[in-house]
């Protein structure tokens, strides 16, 4: 049985395979690599993913989402059209989709894949991505996070097997800095850093605001269509800014227009490379390693090809970024390999990957300064490689306890109520003076981000009495019988037939455009829609693609 | 007891080090004591594994390009060879802590110090050829139209070769 590699992202995902111990990455039904994490609910009620969904965001706002990754692992519902939908069922939908792609192009079934995570995301979003993998039908063999499979692909292609990188993720809505090492097979996570609301995203909202500055609007008082159309062109902006010195925001009039160059970028930009320096220089600091000790700095993600982020990149860290393959695809490529290893291709070195913890995890302790306000203890720290068991030694913070409730939370905050409390457990100790009864607390945390914390009460030798208890954080994990449940409604949203999908993209392109203009461009794209509907009404396959080729060039013109 | 007096010694003097690191004479006391009982004995326990492996174990460490490596260097190899390790030998750790301790040895290991020596050395190199190109040009540029055309030419020198020692060695 095939196992796939995911790159689950923010703006965009993609699938690959190992084939003959190199990553393949797989067209989508357009032909394309990258699909846009996009979904959208159409008037029949079946659910479009990726390039016609991405169309339809800005037609049809209320009947679709992005972004959706970022609030993996939160209780944000997403409302598409009246129905409503948690992230992950929204991930569910790109996974389903990039799942039957690969079926498609390896003509076999495909039922196991592993689904790259940011390093940074914490153990519910971690869980959230495993559940969007089994809602789609897919067993989630691992997670890898994408430092570790950008890393790979660097070495992959640098061939060099030894080194240590500085991998710079920015995608479209999270920014992931790591120093990983890459020695005797090993890669391993020294640090992470990063900011998960942080991405190129933020450029094309930071030129949309300036835009409307520039000519006296309220940008957050813009209708959601229209503000979806402005970020639209901004982000064409952005885009073409990457091949050209500038280029020029016209939106709605042909005088409302502002010149945009590179420079004005990152003078726009200031407050959001301040958050980028304080990223790269904590995961500097973390790793205990200079700039003269890492390799290479790989780029990674669409919004790093910015020439305004490269160009800052080496300002601070004076040397040169590389770019080993397409930024897009290089997670895509490492998760892809690793795949390959999971399968046990014997074209692969073996290759160990390890995970590290990306946050604190530890146990409340009294505040004798405030006892409603308790501290944190750490047992397991911040980058710690996983699998990895840590043991705490405790007593009782009072005279005459009768039973003592341990808190286990994760975070990096001074204060527990700053923390995200995980779980907890409740010990009956034998009644006696503060600082008698001794407890140890051992914390267990396993690769698949499952956290074991045992409790044992040692205060009199030879009768110690031990809890246990396996977390996974409380209130966002699924029973069988909810899965279940859940899987059997998502079954009933079908994904939209492969064979229409360019026709839908093309027709929903027309109808945005439309809507975008004015005079004889509008008329322009009116008379190439009907054009389609003709062909589609007349029944001719070789018509109907031909419509379709030369629509496509007209709007590109158009754009 | 003896083995938490010992590892409770050891947390200290590490602590120590951490801001006397540069001292003369601290490498040869690390010398006698690395080797001596007292560690050897304690070297496996997990607290010291915790401490020489954690993530804030070495971030004291200063590593500019012109800054003398080789106190630095000489303790980690002293750690390298008081814990026994082989450089080719990377699964002979068992137990509850052999992540940290295998974590250690790839931090530790000499093939480490061994590459970032041929990269200085590669980078040192390369600067003093863009030097000696530079000052080539410059001579070239003096001797040419009584040197009119010195200012410009030194001017886009610099600025390339700025960016050529920038670049990835």
């Amino acid at each position: 049985m095939v196992i796939i590699g995911i790159d689950l992202g923010t703006t965009n995902s993609l699938a690959c395979i190992c084939q003959e111990g190199r990553a393949v990455l797989i067209p989508n039904s357009l032909g394309e690599t990258l699909t846009p994490s996009v979904v959208s609910v159409d008037e029949n009620g079946e659910i479009c993913v990726g390039a016609v969904a991405k169309e339809r965001l800005v037609s049809h706002p209320e009947a679709s989402a992005s972004s959706f990754k970022r609030f993996m692992g939160t209780d944000k519902t997403f409302t598409l059209a009246g129905n409503s939908f948690t992230p992950q069922e929204l991930s569910s939908f790109v996974l389903r989709q990039l799942k039957e792609d690969a079926e498609r192009f390896l003509g076999e079934e495909v039922t196991e894949a592993v689904i790259s995570v940011p390093a940074y995301f914490n153990d519910n979003q971690r869980y959230a991505t495993k559940e969007a993998g089994e809602l789609a039908g897919i067993h989630v063999e691992r997670l890898v996070n994408e430092p570790s499979a950008a890393a790979l692909t660097a070495s992959r292609i640098s061939g060099e097997e030894e080194g240590s990188y500085l991998v710079f993720d920015f995608g479209g809505g999270t920014l992931d800095v790591s120093v990983v090492d890459y020695f005797e097979n090993v890669i391993e996570i020294v640090a992470v850093s990063g900011d998960n609301r942080l991405g190129g995203d933020d450029f094309d909202e930071v030129i949309a605001r300036s835009f409307c500055t520039h000519h006296q609007m309220d940008y957050d008082g813009l209708e959601p269509q229209k503000k979806a159309a402005l970020l639209r062109l901004s982000e064409k902006c952005k885009r073409e800014l990457t091949e050209q010195d500038e280029t020029e925001l016209v939106w709605e009039t042909e005088d409302k227009r502002m010149p945009l160059n590179n420079l004005l970028l990152a003078g726009l930009g200031q407050s959001l490379f301040d958050r980028i320096s304080q990223a790269v220089h904590t995961a500097l600091r973390d790793s205990a390693r200079s700039l003269d000790e890492i390799d290479e700095i790989v780029l990674v993600g669409g919004s790093s090809k910015m020439p305004v982020i490269s160009l800052y990149l080496q300002t601070q860290l004076k040397r040169r970024p590389s770019m080993v393959a397409s930024p897009d695809e290089v997670v895509a490529m490492g998760v892809g390999i690793y795949a390959g290893i999971k399968e046990r291709r014997e074209d692969i070195k073996d290759l160990v990957l390890t995970d590290i913890c990306p946050f604190t995890l530890g146990t409340d302790v009294v505040n004798y300064v405030d006892e409603e306000n308790p501290i944190m203890s750490a047992v397991i720290e911040r980058n710690s490689v996983l699998p990895c068991s840590r043991t705490g030694y405790y007593s009782n913070s009072h005279d005459n306890q009768s039973r003592i409730d341990i808190g286990i939370y994760q975070g990096e905050a001074y204060y527990c109520k700053d923390n995200l409390k995980l779980g907890s457990i409740r010990m009956d100790i034998q009644p006696r003076k503060r600082g008698e009864n001794h407890l140890k607390i051992c914390f267990t945390y396993d690769i698949n981000g499952i956290l074991e914390v045992e409790v044992t009460d040692f205060t009199n030798p030879g009768a110690e009495q031990t809890k246990r208890k396996v977390l996974v954080s409380e209130n966002l994990r699924l029973s069988e019988e909810e899965l279940e449940r859940r899987l059997e409604e998502l079954r009933k949203y079908k994904l939209m037939p492969r064979g229409g999908i360019r026709l839908k993209m093309v027709m929903e392109r027309g109808e945005r455009l439309y809507a975008q203009t004015l005079g004889s461009r509008r008329m322009e794209v009116a008379a190439v829609m009907k054009k389609i509907q003709e062909a589609v009404a007349g029944g001719d396959d070789r018509q109907i693609a031909e419509c379709l080729k030369v629509a496509e060039e007209i709007f590109d013109r158009l754009e | 007891m003896e083995t938490d007096r010992r590892v409770d010694a050891f947390i200290r003097y590490w602590n120590a080090y951490r801001n006397s690191h540069e001292r003369p004479g601290t490498l040869d006391w690390w010398r006698g004591y690395l080797f001596s009982e007292e560690f050897q004995n304690i070297r496996f326990h997990p607290q010291v594994v915790h401490v020489l492996a954690g993530e804030r174990a070495w971030r004291f460490l200063r590593h500019d390009f012109f800054h003398k490596d080789y106190m630095t260097d000489e303790i980690k190899r002293l750690l390298w060879e008081a814990y026994g390790f082989w450089e080719d030998d990377k699964t002979a750790y068992q137990g509850a802590y052999q992540d940290e301790v295998c974590k250690l040895r790839r931090y530790l290991h000499p093939k480490r110090i061994r590459r970032r020596m041929k990269k200085k050395t590669k980078r040192l190199v390369r600067i003093a050829a863009i030097v000696l190109i530079l000052l080539f040009c410059i001579w070239g540029a003096y001797m040419i139209h009584d040197g009119r055309a010195l200012v410009p030419v030194v001017i886009a020198l610099l600025y390339y070769a700025r960016n050529l020692v920038e670049d990835n060695v």
